[in-house]
């Protein structure tokens, strides 16, 4: 039976993970790393290192065509570069490290292996060669990575300051505990592009606080707590007052959304305070009592800091890399975070729906729950029996898979999963 | 642990899936469960009220429902499992329009019409387009007229109230034949019908439940009743002497039953917002209508199976797509 108390509340209402750790804690380096040396569809760095190199900790392991630089995130020896699995694909090729110990490289040191002393390079060089790769390349679908000689022409730039998952809270602690380097961040912000109007989203409870600090740099946009209030591209379309569908990426439209994670990469790689080469993210599930949110270096397996929780066993069925809604399932647990694994999310097996894709019974929930207004449960009918024609007359490309659809559907049909092969399937 | 003794076989056990990974929790056998939960009031009001005589018919109706629904699925190949609860809602409701001097085979006659013809035979639980309970009901209404007649299932009750349909008063007699029945007596139920369909204070407390718990969304039972007060409104303006006050329409007959258990139901009403309010308006004032000018004293059946057919050419009227012009344009 249900508990009567879950059952008073809105549909599509997604509830925020209830209890969290409010401090950041610092992992220390694991035993070895797995540093992928390519985003698929965002960015491919060439490796600058070979098996049985002696690498620091902050030197520059692999460089894309462009000059966009990934980093050793640990000391110590390149054991083997070979394919992965990363968290979002396959057949990845990463380096493996690991650990000796050695002192990590100096800015200088690092500046000197690039070619260009710090006090002489160029803004976007800096950029460059600490790793933070430019927002404006990043975000869209179908996106490569594209020569920017100069700052685009970007009209409007959207900081992320709330996590758009209901299980994530990093942005947010780093919003708080940060707030002097994300205000020095803000200004560098200002500087690279003066003619643009630049906008800090933060959870309402903290706008007051936040219009406060930030107020002179950015203007502040709060957000509920609420999932559907937080998708990411509804959020820019209502910022920006124009949809952006996700087959564009955002710069064509110009605009660039980037996190305060970003912006505090970029604060450092502009004072010269290091590459990027940890990452923040919030672990939360059942065998945790609160979520807490860490800094591991990129390359820690998935596995290590489970171990590093104190998670020593399997009290979970599934692991999720990313939040509970958008969150990709990993087969392994020894699949590396990347750049971008925002969290990490157990699952137990009682948590899971025992039956899926049941018959659609044309309740409409998904329908009344999409936020872009879709006709979803008769899109997904349509896909279900290979009507892929009739499909696309509704418009799937507009959906922003944000899982609502199918968090709602009684029937626990994969409808994300429907919804997404209706957009790929081409007349 | 060292990068030489990972066995990355290890995690081979752990569960995949595609997105979202959170999930409502209702599932099938819970949404039927709450429908049942927000039906309970009705049914015990009915037992106590009508006694073992309807405990009769809702046992023989679950039970039959059940068994042929096992049967169905145990013979045709399908997703459908019996165990989602859904053919015992479906056979309370179907019971609760049979009269309470029903014999066991016009029960079992009406639960073979209702899920093997009614329901399976469109292909189970969310293909039939019109609600299987009154499809049954209508058929059960036109071939034996004379076992639905109310008024006389209900002769040896002895209630302080007199002993004739409400509705079929006022077709008969004129207006001036409300004033038999008091409003309390309407409400508590202690009116002439079938063992449940009537009973309009404990299905109104069981559809505020469903709202509550946004099992039914608000347009359809609100649209419904608006609809058929407006049109009770009219009808009385246009001929106080014929029909009574949009109130005692309300309260009498089955009313409240279609606006909160049928005319909402999931798979015969529309998805979208706007439709689902035309969809109540219409059924509402079609009830009225009905009521009004047919042979029949009370239009349930009717009413239900006709705004289902309605519902596919209603839920043409769909909202814009939000960010369709930007992909056009791109």
């Amino acid at each position: 039976m249900i508990p009567i108390r879950t059952l008073f509340k809105p549909l599509a209402h997604v509830p925020v993970y209830p209890s969290r750790e409010e401090n950041i804690e610092r992992m220390p380096d694991p035993d070895y790393v797995l540093i992928p040396l390519e985003y698929p569809g965002q960015i491919f760095y060439k490796p600058t290192v070979k098996q049985d190199d002696a690498v620091r900790k902050n030197q520059i392991i692999g460089r894309s065509e462009l000059g966009n630089c990934v980093h050793a995130s640990i000391s110590g020896v390149v054991k083997e570069i070979k394919p992965i699995w990363s968290s979002r694909s396959f057949n990845v090729p990463a380096v493996v490290i690991e650990r000796n110990d050695h002192p990590p490289l100096s800015r200088d040191e690092l500046f000197a292996q690039s070619g260009v002393p710090f006090q002489s390079a160029s803004r976007l060089e800096k950029l460059k060669v600490s790793g933070a790769i430019s927002p404006w390349t990043l975000p869209g679908r179908h996106h490569q990575e594209e020569d920017v000689r100069e700052f685009p022409p970007i009209r409007k730039i959207i900081i992320k300051g709330a996590d758009e998952e209901p299980t994530l809270f990093a942005f947010e602690l780093l919003l708080r505990q940060e707030a002097e380097d994300i205000l020095s961040g803000l200004k560098h912000l200002q500087q690279l592009a003066p003619n643009a109007a630049i906008f800090l989203t933060m959870s309402r409870r903290l706008a007051g606080w936040g219009t406060e600090k930030y107020g002179k740099h950015a203007a502040v946009v709060g957000l509920s707590d609420a999932y559907k209030d937080r998708i990411e591209r509804r959020v820019v379309a209502k910022i920006t007052g124009s949809d952006i569908p996700n087959i564009l990426p955002y710069r064509k439209m110009g605009v660039a959304v980037l996190s305060v994670e970003y912006l505090l990469t970029m604060d450092r790689a502009l004072e010269g305070e290091g590459p990027f080469i940890h990452k923040y993210l919030t672990i939360a599930g059942r065998p945790l009592e609160k979520a807490v949110t860490v800094r591991a270096p990129i390359g820690t397996p998935i596995r290590t800091i489970l171990e590093n929780r104190g998670i020593e066993k399997h009290p979970y069925a599934r692991i999720l890399v990313g939040g509970a809604m958008k969150g990709n399932a990993q087969f392994s647990d020894q699949t590396p975070i990347t750049k971008s694994s925002h969290g990490l999310f157990l699952m137990d097996r009682d948590e899971i729906p025992e039956e899926i894709n049941l018959t659609c019974i044309n309740c409409g929930r998904c329908t009344r729950a999409c936020p872009v207004c879709l006709q979803v449960h008769l899109i997904g009918r349509y896909v279900e029996y290979s009507m892929f024609e009739k499909a696309r007359e509704f418009h799937p490309e507009a959906c922003h898979e944000c899982g609502l659809c199918a968090y709602v559907c009684p029937a626990h049909r994969p409808m994300a999963q429907l919804m997404r092969m209706a957009k790929q399937y081409e007349v | 642990m060292k990068y030489d003794e990972i066995d990355f076989q290890s995690a081979k056990t752990l569960n995949v899936a595609g997105h979202p990974h959170w999930r409502d929790g209702t599932g099938l056998a819970g949404l039927q469960k709450i429908w049942l939960l927000a039906l309970s009031p009705a049914i015990v009001a009915s037992i106590w009220l009508f006694g073992m005589k309807s405990a009769r018919i809702m046992g023989l109706a679950i039970a039959f429902s059940v068994l042929l629904e096992a049967l169905c699925n145990a013979v045709v190949k399908t997703k459908e499992r019996t165990t989602n609860w859904h053919s015992v809602t479906l056979a309370v409701l179907f019971s609760f329009v049979m009269p309470c001097d029903a014999p066991w085979w016009l029960v079992l006659v009406g639960c073979f019409i209702m899920i093997v013809i009614g329901k399976k035979l469109f292909g189970g639980y969310g293909a039939y387009p019109v609600h299987p309970a009154m499809l049954s009901y209508a058929m059960l209404l036109v071939s034996w007229p004379r076992r639905f007649d109310y008024t006389a299932s209900c002769s040896l009750i002895d209630w302080p109230v007199k002993m004739i349909e409400p509705l079929r008063l006022i077709k008969t007699g004129g207006s001036a034949m409300a004033d038999m029945y008091r409003w309390q007596d309407l409400l508590l139920g202690k009116q002439v019908g079938g063992i449940g369909n009537a009973l309009v204070l404990y299905l109104l407390l069981g559809g505020i439940l469903l709202l509550i718990l946004r099992q039914v969304p608000w347009q359809i039972p609100a649209a419904f009743l608006a609809g058929h007060g407006l049109m009770a409104w009219i009808l009385c303006l246009i001929d106080p002497d014929q029909f009574a006050s949009p109130f005692f329409y309300l309260l009498s007959g089955s009313t409240v039953f279609a606006a909160f258990f049928l005319a909402p139901e999931h798979t015969t009403s529309p998805a979208n917002r706007l439709p689902m309010f035309i969809y109540g308006l219409l059924g509402g004032v079609l009830l009225m209508l009905i009521r009004a000018f047919s042979v029949y004293t009370d239009g349930l059946a009717f009413t239900i199976l006709l705004i289902n057919l309605c519902y596919p050419l209603l839920d043409k009227i769909t909202p814009r797509v939000l960010g369709i012009e930007a992909v056009r344009n791109a």
